[in-house]
């Protein structure tokens, strides 16, 4: 039966497909309510109506919920390792128990209290994937953004907490249209077993009896595995609805073993949320409300199936990536654009300000004299003027103190003076050192001079007899005179008359007439000059 | 189920609305930033010459001490012909007047062209420039007094300053001569004459 209505749907719509053996069912929300359900019969006329109706839809996520017979469970324990080693494990597993099928999963479900502790895993599978294939052709040919693809049985894991099922032993049991009788067995609030029973057409068979019938079948089933712990009874949660309700009441009566509770779809439904579950004793929307809280993580759908949803996903990140970027950028220009305009203000402010002081510095200015130069550039031109003859140099200071010490040294003839003034000090010549020559003492030395004078000094001795001895010790008194006058910054024999270092030669005759013998020398004079006169 | 190619057409109006954002994004910024560097630097440019005009104005006493404390040493200096133009010819006429006023034997004079001068020592010149012009004298002295004095002389008459760079001086051979007009020492000195100007030669006159 194709029950298909003109779609209303708005895009910010969440949709859920309900996929059983023999037909499926198109949930649409609006808000968290129920707005519309299409239902598709699993046939190439259902096929070809749900495509239709994909293409009456805008575009939206769509969840897809299996409630099919052809779902396995296997309960499995794997070592307790992580990564690429588990993923590994899990692989090896699939292979072994689910071939030929890419929908399957694991949930976790805690782990073993032996010593290896290894982890207890809930593989499942939908064995036959080519129930799935023409809806998820259909959703991918539409473009579809499918979210992933759940198991129904795992997801009702969640209503326990809803309806209060919280004992050790839970038997969920609800109606579906799109299936039929599910029941499902939950051990400390893990799924262990479920089982999806044919459900004869409402009305066709009396309804409690057929139920209480499959209820045995499966409680013998889970005798056979001992799944129910023995220290507890097994609480039985029935969800229906109406005369269904009462007509259950009537069948269950409890026992040490059994525990019956019976939920009514519609309390459950408004539990989620829901106004209403449609007055209908199914609890296929109860689920399929489940779903759009959130999906679960463990989901048959391979990444070709959830392409569009990735896209979907992408461009929405996208567009609130453009619409972010677009409301940064206007605040910071809004606060640059701002920033401008105080700055705007500011310098209007600060021209009116400067054309006010320039007008009183005229003002001021006109009652000074007129100068070539600015006053600064006045008072800079006389200190430089000053400075420069603060440094003036003449040769007058030391040619005054070489003829104070001459003076008293009439045998001492200059023959010639080279005199030049420097800003440093001159480098020590090697040459031979009299007892009194040298540095003069440390504290003449102690203020700066503003410049040196220095003068090489060629100079004899006359008469001189050819005692070179006494020449010598005249030179050295002479040397030793010039280093205690005030200002002497160093003095240094450059050449006696006769060179006496052992490193050099020396050559004469004691025959040599007196009046030839010559008693020649130099040396090198130096003195500081402060503020333009000699220093001391 | 055939696998197939994704296809990105979906993402199409998103990226170019995306583009539009991120180019409206981008032109704002960069529109807004432009304004508000352009509005900076012209507050930064009148806030500059309000505060320079502020400073000349409190600076306008100040001024005024310098002309009452420096200006006449100025043009006292400018006169003199240490500021300004080089007197070149009130040098050579001092040192004409000073040779025959110590009555020198001989006198020979030799001045090089105007260059510019940098003392060793460290002195701000400002908006000034600092020239010098080497004067070059060959003397003939009776005595070494007589170069002495000549210096002097020079730096008294003479419009201008000059320092003394080198001097040589060689006692002639033989004895010595007491005739006036005789040469008993020759010397050599080298005479840096020093001029302060403005800078870019420009003119400074009073």
């Amino acid at each position: 039966m194709i029950s298909l209505l003109k779609s209303t749907f708005s895009e910010a719509a969440m949709r859920v497909l309900l996929v059983g053996g023999e037909r499926a069912i198109l949930y649409l929300f609006e808000e968290g309510q129920l707005a519309q359900a299409y239902i598709f019969t699993a046939d190439e006329i259902g096929f070809a109506a749900f495509r239709r109706a994909l293409g009456d839809l805008a575009p939206a996520p769509l969840c897809v919920l299996v409630d099919v017979v052809e779902e396995e469970y296997r309960q499995e324990t794997i070592p307790h390792v992580g990564g690429a080693d588990r993923r590994a494990v899990i692989e090896r597993k699939y292979a072994r128990l689910f071939r030929g099928t890419p929908y399957r999963t694991a949930l976790f479900q805690g782990r073993e209290t032996d010593e290896r502790r290894d982890d207890r895993l809930l593989l499942t599978a939908i064995t036959r994937p080519e129930l799935l294939t023409p809806w998820l052709e259909a959703l991918i040919e539409h473009k579809v953004p499918v979210v992933g693809i759940y198991s129904l049985p795992i997801l009702s894991q969640r209503l326990l907490k809803r309806i209060g099922a919280t004992a050790p032993n839970v038997l969920l049991i609800s109606l579906h249209k799109a299936s039929g009788l599910r029941q499902t067995f939950f051990r400390d609030g893990h799924i262990k077993i479920s089982r999806l029973a044919h459900m004869p057409r409402l009305g066709s068979v009396p309804f409690a009896a057929h139920l209480m019938g499959e209820l045995e079948k499966l409680r013998r089933y889970l005798n056979s595995l001992a799944f129910v712990a023995q220290d507890s009874p097994l609480n039985i949660y029935i969800l229906s609805h109406g005369e269904l309700l009462g007509e259950l009441e009537q069948h269950c009566q409890d026992s040490d073993d059994e525990k019956f509770f019976l939920v009514d779809v519609d309390d459950a439904a408004r539990s989620l949320g829901l106004k209403s579950a449609g007055d209908s004793h199914y609890a296929d929307v109860i689920f399929t409300r489940l779903l759009l809280d959130g999906p679960p993580p463990q989901s048959y759908a391979q990444a070709e199936e959830t392409q569009f949803y990735a896209l979907h996903r992408m461009r929405i990140g996208l567009s609130i990536a453009g619409l972010v970027l677009l409301l940064a950028s206007a605040g910071w220009s809004g606060f640059n654009f701002i920033e401008g305009v105080i700055f705007k203000e500011q310098a209007l402010d600060a021209e009116q300000k400067a054309a006010f002081y320039r007008e009183r510095f005229e003002m001021a200015r006109s009652k000074l004299p007129a100068t070539p130069v600015e006053p600064r550039a006045i008072e800079s031109a006389v200190d430089i003027i000053e400075t420069l003859h603060r440094h003036r140099s003449t040769p007058a200071p030391l040619l005054a103190l070489l003829s104070q010490v001459l003076d008293a040294r009439p045998a001492i003839r200059l023959q010639q003076i080279s005199w030049r003034s420097s800003m440093s000090p001159p480098e020590a010549v090697s040459g031979q050192q009299p007892p009194g020559s040298g540095l003069a003492p440390q504290g003449e030395r102690a203020a700066a001079p503003l410049h040196y004078q220095i003068a090489e000094l060629d100079a004899r001795l006359t008469p001189f007899d050819g005692d070179y001895r006494r020449a010598i010790e005249a030179i050295d008194d002479f040397t030793a005179a010039l280093v205690a006058r005030p200002g002497v910054t160093a003095v240094e024999v450059l050449q006696y008359p006769l060179d006496v270092r052992s490193s050099a030669s020396v050559s004469g005759s004691t025959s040599e007439l007196r009046d030839r013998l010559n008693a020649t020398f130099k040396l090198k004079l130096t003195v500081g000059v402060r503020d333009g006169s000699q220093e001391g | 189920m055939a696998r197939r190619k994704a296809d990105w057409s979906i993402l199409r109006g998103t990226l170019v609305g995306f583009a539009l954002c991120v180019v409206t994004a981008g032109a704002m910024l960069a529109s807004s930033l432009y304004f508000k560097q352009r509005m900076e630097l012209e507050y930064r440019g009148h806030h500059s010459r309000f505060r320079d005009a502020s400073q000349q104005y409190l600076a306008v006493d100040e001024e005024e001490r310098i002309i009452d404390e420096s200006y006449p040493d100025f043009v006292r200096l400018y006169r003199s012909g240490l500021i300004g133009r080089e007197r070149r010819l009130s040098w050579i006429e001092a040192l004409r007047n000073a040779g025959a006023a110590i009555r020198i034997p001989d006198l020979g004079y030799k001045l090089e062209p105007q260059r510019d001068w940098r003392p060793d020592l460290d002195l701000a010149l400002g908006s000034y420039e600092l020239k010098s012009s080497t004067m070059h004298l060959t003397l003939g002295l009776l005595h070494e007094g007589d170069l002495l004095a000549l210096l002097e002389r020079l730096e008294r008459d003479a419009q201008g300053q000059f320092t003394v760079r080198s001097c040589e001086i060689r006692a002639q051979d033989g004895a010595l001569t007491l005739d006036p007009q005789a040469v008993n020492i020759h010397a050599n000195c080298a005479l840096e004459w020093l001029t302060l100007g403005l800078r870019d030669d420009r003119e400074l006159t009073l």
